[in-house]
């Protein structure tokens, strides 16, 4: 039999091959895959983890020794340059060699000195010549020099050494025509030729007279003065000194004709020139003398402040040993000996003139001495001595002080960033004499002036045997609470051990340097020296002398002692109290190789990660596989309960839709389709559902809206009919109002030809009360007729006034018409809304039931004909609704602009109106002016005065009266226009709203016909 | 003092008025080439009542046999023996023959001055032409500026007939020196021992008046007389030192003009001072520099007056000292030239007495000349002091310049009684003759030449 196979059980066994078998076959082939690759996986990544850890160790402590090696390195390169420094052996050197810079400095001050005396010398020198030349000139351009030989003077002659006097009578003596005359005065009387030649070049001159065949010179003229400030004149210069030596001047004079050097002139020393002076026979009469006092203070304030630094003085001798200038002013005049020892004081007077290398002599004892050069031109020994003893102290403490900076750059340039902070490599540096003391010590930073310590003198023998460049290294030490390692150098100095230089490197440093590194949580780096001592260590003191080598370490001090101490590099593992531990070492390549740096710690410690990461990977593996089985299944289920639902969703809505096109196809179309479906099956019930349920709205829609439309169009045709007869009444209305306008406007004329009369006559006034102050007599009859003339104009103005009063209340009137018509207009703009409204509506019926009736086919034709026609008729009502709407706003705005326009016009008349009533006023007052004139004909002449002025205020009040009027009456005019203007639009609305009426007539026997033709349809069941 | 002075010179006057010759009646007419009382320079052409003094026929006309111009000049009088000795022992008798200095002279060294007194030679001449100019200058010459100047006069003396001091005086001034001379010549000042230096000294002159065809000065143009250039050869000491002097007949509108050049300063500069009585050069301060020549130089500061003529002994021809057989040393004896190679003749002079002039100053203060008649040179002069003593002796010894001829002084010896010490200038007896036919212009004056001259700059 075969099986009947329903659309329902195809789509569950098409639902069943699809989905539960190849889930089941992809799942266990997944499960079986992954599990082979965790496991490969999870044992590889421990291995290597494992391998990482321990390099991470090595490389741990090879950075540690790439920060520590530098520095045992770099304490040790420390120690040899400050061995090797070239201040220390200056702190040995020779006095000699010391003293050599104060020899040359003492030099060069005597050398400059010397030169400077040269300098100042040659200047005098200069000067003096220039006097030479200049008394030579005078003594030429006066004449010949001669003694007279018939006149005498008598001269009183005072030896200028001894004082002893010598009564002379000597011939005149002559220069040229000129007598050389007795003057002592040296302010009141001028003295020939040696006050010239002092004026021209500021030089002192003397005239001597030869008096005696010995040659002594008497001055007979000088400018050199006393001690009393006259002129030297009446001493002479004796050929013979008091102590029998002869005169160098006289000798030199009489021998040469001149003397050139120092000379004593009456009681001072000059730097001097003198020259013979011969008469023509070629014998000496006389001499005379050009001279500056040898007293040079300027010269003499610079020799007292040469200073040789601050440890020696320059200073002046003379020949005989005896200062002359001393910067102790109190020394001047005694003698060098008390200074000095006799044999230095002989050696340095006996020296020779002239060497080209100022000599340097020392005394006895090494405390004094003097560099000298003789200063001939003035017989001088200059000097300048220095105290030996300070020269050697100043120099010592200054190389000393070259020391300490260098040690101090030292020590600041062992600066090394551990962590963060700065610390120093050296904790302190020595230097220590070869008898052991202490010379200089800089402890951590600061310089210890002398240290009591009597352990450094054993140091000396230790270094005594040692060459120049090695040292000795220390363990670590313990010093002060401070962990160092003390490094020592001897220092020599000419090929003898001169002390030794010690520098202790700061060790704490190195513990600070180690503990940066932790590995696990009990592993450490650590030295240890060659003893197996642990000397650093981040737990451990060098103090606690823990032995590595020690049993208690266990497998470790094994170790210790095969492999670390014997300088390998490399790692173990052992197992020590029941846990397996893991070491490594090496050794430091540094001072002498004494120290080497291990780690140990617990193997569990360094493998924890590689470990942890290992379970974590298992349990992990476990999840994984559950939830894939899981997951199999559900699949399995889920598959299934598809592949059911899938069959019926397609299958209940075929089923409904065959049912349903059966009664469609009878004509009811009163049932409708129901679906939830969103599938294109969904789609095809609801559509067809849709068609359906639009056919019978579109019918019943139709039948409604023609109902409506014929209620509708009777209302249309009612508010046309009551839009005309308003429009006929607003008609008849304006034109009302411009009739009513047209009479203001006249009477506005009128008054403005009346103000313009007033106008006329004011001016008259005015030239009659001009009159009147010309001719008095005919005032009173001026007047009388003026009075007649303002009553006449009283009654014009009152005239006016009514007339104004009347304007007022028309436009008032006017202005409530415009209302209203306002009014009518907005009402007609709401009936245009309804119309606008209805063609609207009707316009969308007629396009739906033109879309229905093509929907419907054939059984639509005669439908879609009528809807056509509705909607031309809707599109022509709509049109002729528009129209209406702008004609109606036409009207709107020019009623609106009426209505301004109108008001404005009243408030005009309102202000012509009261103008009226004040220029009635104003005429009430002129005439009651004029009664009192005529009654009081003595105040005529002042009255006329006020008068005249009240009558050009008339005149000007009257002016703009005028003006106004003419204004308003324009204005006026513009009002009828535009009422006029009005009146003809309203008429051509009224034409309009009566077209409307006729429309709205023909659209209600459009909307009966449309009634009968939709009766037929059932939309309703 | 001074009141006394001038008492002392108005005794010294009259009673010295006896001596003299009255007033000249002569006129211009009276002077002559030939056969005229008076010579063409005014002398009396006649001898003396005595005949001791012979008439003037011409003077030297001939050259003497032998020689030659340049030659030094032969000493024309061989024959004549000294007539007597006039000395301290007899001067009183021959006392109003002598000069006031000569017998102070006398006085003063009355051991060593004694005058040899020779029989007179009128040896005085000159060219014609000068004696034309003299004459010529009798009548025209005037003298301008109270004295001090002179206009109308050419080549030689402008007074022939003189009417006062100044008038005798101008003769001396301007007496014919020929154009141009050159002389290098030797002075002496012994000290009162005796002991001297010999300064050489080489002097120039070039006097454009003495020109032969030299217009009349009646213009300032012409009113230069001439220049001198003295320079010093020897000693070393004093060597190279100059004076150039422009001297002027009108010294009122051109004062004298004067030069010094020392080697010491090396620079030429002007010395108004070269005048009066400013040292003469390298005189050692013995004469003034008017006491060149006796007297020379302006003539403002004192007042002249000319006492007359007188016949005196006086040096005149004095061919032996002008010998070059002697020897400075056998002249410079101590206090005054050896005596014994002078020669003194009794000539006529004029004498001419200058006194000092009141707000004047001058060394001297009052100062006699003796002027040759024949040839209006100076032969001798006194000065006296500011005491009214007799100071200074001047003596001039001429001898005619054959070559010429001129008269000219061999010698000037200027004596200090106060000192007791002269001065001899113009020796030449170891030198070369002066020369007079050199011929100079004035391009040889100027103060550049002056440089030239001395080897400065």
């Amino acid at each position: 039999m075969p099986i009947e196979l329903t659309l329902k059980r195809k789509l569950i066994l098409i639902s069943l091959f699809l989905g539960v078998f190849p889930v089941i076959f992809l799942g266990g082939l997944f499960i079986n895959t992954f599990n082979t690759f965790s496991k490969k996986n999870i044992s590889k990544s421990y291995i290597k983890l494992g391998e990482e850890a321990q390099k991470n160790i090595q490389s741990g402590i090879k950075s540690d020794i790439e920060m520590i090696q530098p520095i045992l390195l770099r304490s040790e390169k420390m120690l040899e340059s400050f061995a090797n420094s070239p201040v220390i052996p200056l702190l040995f050197s020779s006095r000699d060699s010391i003293c050599k810079a104060s020899f040359s400095e003492a030099r060069e001050i005597v050398k400059g000195l010397i030169k400077t005396c040269n300098i100042q010398f040659n200047m005098i020198n200069d000067k003096l010549r220039l006097g030479i030349y200049t008394a030579e000139y005078i003594f030429q351009s006066k004449g010949r020099v001669y003694l007279s030989t018939n006149r005498f003077t008598q001269w009183r002659c005072k030896n200028q050494y001894t004082n002893k006097t010598v009564h002379l009578n000597l011939p005149n003596f002559y220069v040229g025509s000129d007598i050389i005359k007795k003057i002592y005065s040296y302010n009141e009387q001028f003295s020939l030729i040696v006050d010239d030649v002092q004026e021209m070049t500021g030089i002192n001159c003397s005239l001597f007279q030869k008096m005696n065949s010995q040659g002594d010179l008497l001055r007979i003229a000088t400018n050199v003065r006393l001690n009393d400030g006259k002129r030297g004149i009446e001493t002479y210069i004796p050929a013979m000194m008091p102590n029998k030596s002869p005169n160098p001047v006289i000798v030199s004079l009489l021998e040469n004709g001149t003397f050139e050097g120092i000379s004593t002139e009456v009681n001072e020393p000059y730097i001097s020139r003198y020259q013979s002076i011969y008469n023509d026979s070629g014998y000496m009469i006389g001499a005379f003398f050009i001279g500056i006092p040898a007293k040079a203070p300027l010269l003499i304030d610079t020799i007292k402040k040469s200073k040789l630094s601050s440890y020696g003085h320059a200073f002046v001798i003379d020949t005989k040993g005896q200062y002359v200038i001393h910067p102790d002013e109190e020394k001047t005049g005694h003698c060098l000996l008390s200074d000095t020892d006799p044999e230095l004081f002989q050696t340095i007077l006996n020296q020779p003139m002239e060497t080209n290398e100022i000599p340097i002599y020392i005394n006895k004892d090494y405390t004094q001495f003097f560099a000298c050069q003789r200063f001939k031109q003035r017989n001088w020994i200059i000097c300048v001595t220095g105290d030996l003893t300070e020269i050697i102290e100043t120099e010592y403490n200054k190389t000393l002080k070259l020391l300490k900076n260098e040690m101090m750059n030292l020590y600041n340039s062992s600066t090394i960033t551990v962590k963060g902070q700065s610390l120093h490599m050296i904790s302190q540096l020595r230097f220590i004499d070869q008898e052991g003391a202490v010379v200089v010590t800089l402890n951590e930073g600061h310089f210890i002036e002398k240290t009591k310590n009597d352990a450094e003198h054993k140091w000396i023998n230790q270094h005594i045997d040692l060459n120049e460049n090695n040292y000795l290294i220390s363990s670590v030490i313990n010093l002060n609470d401070k962990e160092i390692i003390r490094l020592s150098t001897p220092v020599y100095f000419n090929e003898s051990l001169q002390g030794i230089v010690v520098l202790n490197v700061n060790w704490d440093m190195i513990r600070t340097i180690l503990n940066t590194h932790v590995y696990g949580s009990s592993g450490y780096t650590f030295i240890i020296d060659t003893d197996g001592i642990i000397v650093s260590h981040p737990e451990v003191k060098r103090i606690d002398n823990k032995c590595i080598l020690d049993r208690s370490f266990g497998p470790l001090a094994d170790i210790a002692r095969e492999d670390i101490i014997s300088g390998k590099t490399g790692h173990k593992s052992y197992h020590f109290e029941n846990k397996e531990r893991y070491v490594y070492f090496t050794p430091i390549n540094a001072m002498n190789n004494q120290f080497f740096m291990v780690i140990t710690g617990l193997v569990d410690e360094f493998m924890a990660i590689p470990n942890q990461m290992k379970a974590d990977a298992e349990i992990e593996y476990k999840g994984v596989l559950q939830m894939v089985i899981i997951s199999l299944f559900f699949w399995i289920i889920a598959s299934l309960t598809i592949g059911y639902f899938f069959s019926r969703s397609i299958n209940n809505p075929v089923e409904k839709l065959v049912l349903f096109a059966h009664k469609v196809s009878t004509g009811d179309l009163s049932y409708t389709l129901k679906s939830k479906n969103k599938d294109e099956l969904g789609f095809l019930l609801t559509a067809i559902n849709q068609m359906v349920l639009s056919y019978r709205t579109i019918v019943g829609e139709v039948i409604s809206n023609a109902s409506k439309l014929k209620v509708s169009s009777i209302d249309l045709v009612t508010t046309a009919s009551d839009l005309s007869s308003v429009f006929k009444q607003m008609t008849e209305q304006s034109s009302n109002v411009t009739h009513t306008s047209k009479e203001m406007s006249e009477a506005i004329s009128n008054i403005s030809l009346k103000i313009d009369d007033m106008n006329n006559y004011i001016n008259e006034i005015l030239k009659s009360t001009e009159s009147m102050s010309i001719n008095t007599n005919t005032v009173t009859s001026s007047i009388e007729q003026m009075s007649e003339s303002m009553h006449e104009i009283g009654q014009y103005a009152r005239k006016n006034n009514e007339l104004t009063m009347k304007s007022v209340e028309m436009s008032y009137n006017t202005g409530d018409t415009m209302a209203l018509l306002a009014k009518a207009a907005n009402d007609i703009g709401s009936v245009v809304e309804v119309i606008k409204r209805l063609s609207y509506k009707t316009n969308l019926i007629a396009i739906n039931a033109s879309i229905e009736a093509s929907s419907a086919g054939e059984a639509g034709m005669g439908f879609a004909v009528v809807s056509k026609a509705i909607q031309s008729f809707a599109e022509q009502s709509n049109k002729a609704a528009e129209n209406i709407a702008s004609h109606i706003t036409n009207v709107q705005q020019i009623v609106s602009k009426t209505i301004q326009e109108i008001t404005d016009t009243s408030t005009i008349i309102r202000d012509i109106h009261s103008s009226s009533e004040h220029i009635s006023s104003l005429v009430k007052g002129q005439i009651t002016v004029a009664d009192q004139i005529v009654s009081s004909a003595s105040d005529v002449n002042h009255e006329a005065k006020t008068m005249k002025q009240s009558i050009n205020d008339l005149s000007n009040t009257s002016n703009t009266i005028s003006k106004n009027a003419s204004s308003i009456a324009k204005g006026a005019e513009g009002v009828t226009n535009n009422i006029e203007h009005l009146s003809k639009s309203s008429s051509f609305s009224f034409e309009r709203i009566q077209q409307v009426n006729r429309s709205a007539i023909e659209l209600d026997d459009y909307s009966g016909n449309l009634k009968e033709l939709v009766s037929r349809f059932k939309t309703e069941k | 003092m001074k009141t006394y002075c001038i008492l002392l010179i108005v005794y010294f006057n009259i009673f010295s008025v006896n001596g003299y010759a009255q007033q000249s009646p002569y006129t211009s007419k009276d002077l002559g080439l030939e056969n005229s009382i008076l010579t063409p320079l005014g002398a009396l052409r006649s001898g003396n009542k005595d005949n001791t003094i012979p008439p003037w026929t011409g003077g030297v006309k001939q050259l003497p046999h032998g020689y030659q111009p340049g030659d030094r000049h032969p000493y024309p009088f061989q024959k004549d023996a000294p007539l007597f000795i006039i000395s301290h022992e007899n001067y009183q008798q021959y006392a109003n023959k002598l000069t006031a200095g000569e017998i102070a002279l006398i006085k003063n060294y009355p051991d060593s001055y004694k005058m040899s007194v020779y029989p007179t030679h009128r040896t005085a001449s000159y060219p014609k032409w000068v004696y034309e100019a003299a004459v010529e200058n009798a009548n025209k010459a005037k003298l301008v500026e109270w004295g001090n100047g002179i206009i109308n006069v050419r080549i030689t003396c402008p007074f022939p007939i003189p009417e006062n001091g100044l008038q005798a005086i101008w003769n001396h001034l301007i007496f014919f020196k020929n154009v141009s001379s050159k002389r290098i010549s030797v002075q002496a000042a012994p000290t009162k021992l005796g002991k001297y230096t010999l300064m050489k000294v080489k002097e120039t002159a070039f006097v454009p008046f003495a020109q032969k065809y030299h217009a009349i000065n009646n213009n300032y143009e012409s009113n230069i007389y001439g220049y001198f250039l003295q320079i010093i050869q020897t000693p070393a000491k004093i060597a190279g030192n100059g004076l150039l002097v422009y001297e002027y007949l009108n010294q009122v509108i051109n004062p004298r003009k004067a030069w010094l050049y020392s080697p010491g300063r090396r620079r030429v500069i002007r010395s108004p001072n070269a005048a009066y009585d400013y040292p003469g050069t390298a005189s050692d301060g013995l004469r003034t520099i008017d006491d060149w020549n006796i007297f020379n130089g302006a003539t403002d500061r004192y007042s002249w007056k000319l006492l007359g003529k007188k016949e005196i002994y006086i040096p005149y021809n004095c061919y032996t000292l002008h010998s070059d057989t002697l020897a400075y040393k056998d002249i410079l004896t101590r206090y005054h030239i050896n005596q014994k190679y002078v020669r003194y003749e009794l000539h006529r002079v004029w004498v001419v007495e200058a006194t000092l002039k009141e707000n004047k100053h001058h060394i001297y203060m009052f100062r006699r000349f003796y002027l040759d008649e024949d040839s209006w040179v100076c032969l001798a002069a006194e000065m006296y002091d500011d005491q009214g003593k007799i100071w200074r002796v001047s003596l001039a010894h001429l001898i005619n310049y054959y070559e010429v001829p001129l008269m000219f002084s061999t010698a000037n010896v200027f004596h200090d009684l106060a000192a007791r010490r002269y001065l001899a200038t113009n020796l030449d007896n170891e030198e070369k003759v002066s020369d007079f036919l050199i011929l100079f212009n004035r391009k040889h004056f100027t103060p550049g030449a002056l440089i030239r001259n001395t080897g400065g700059r």
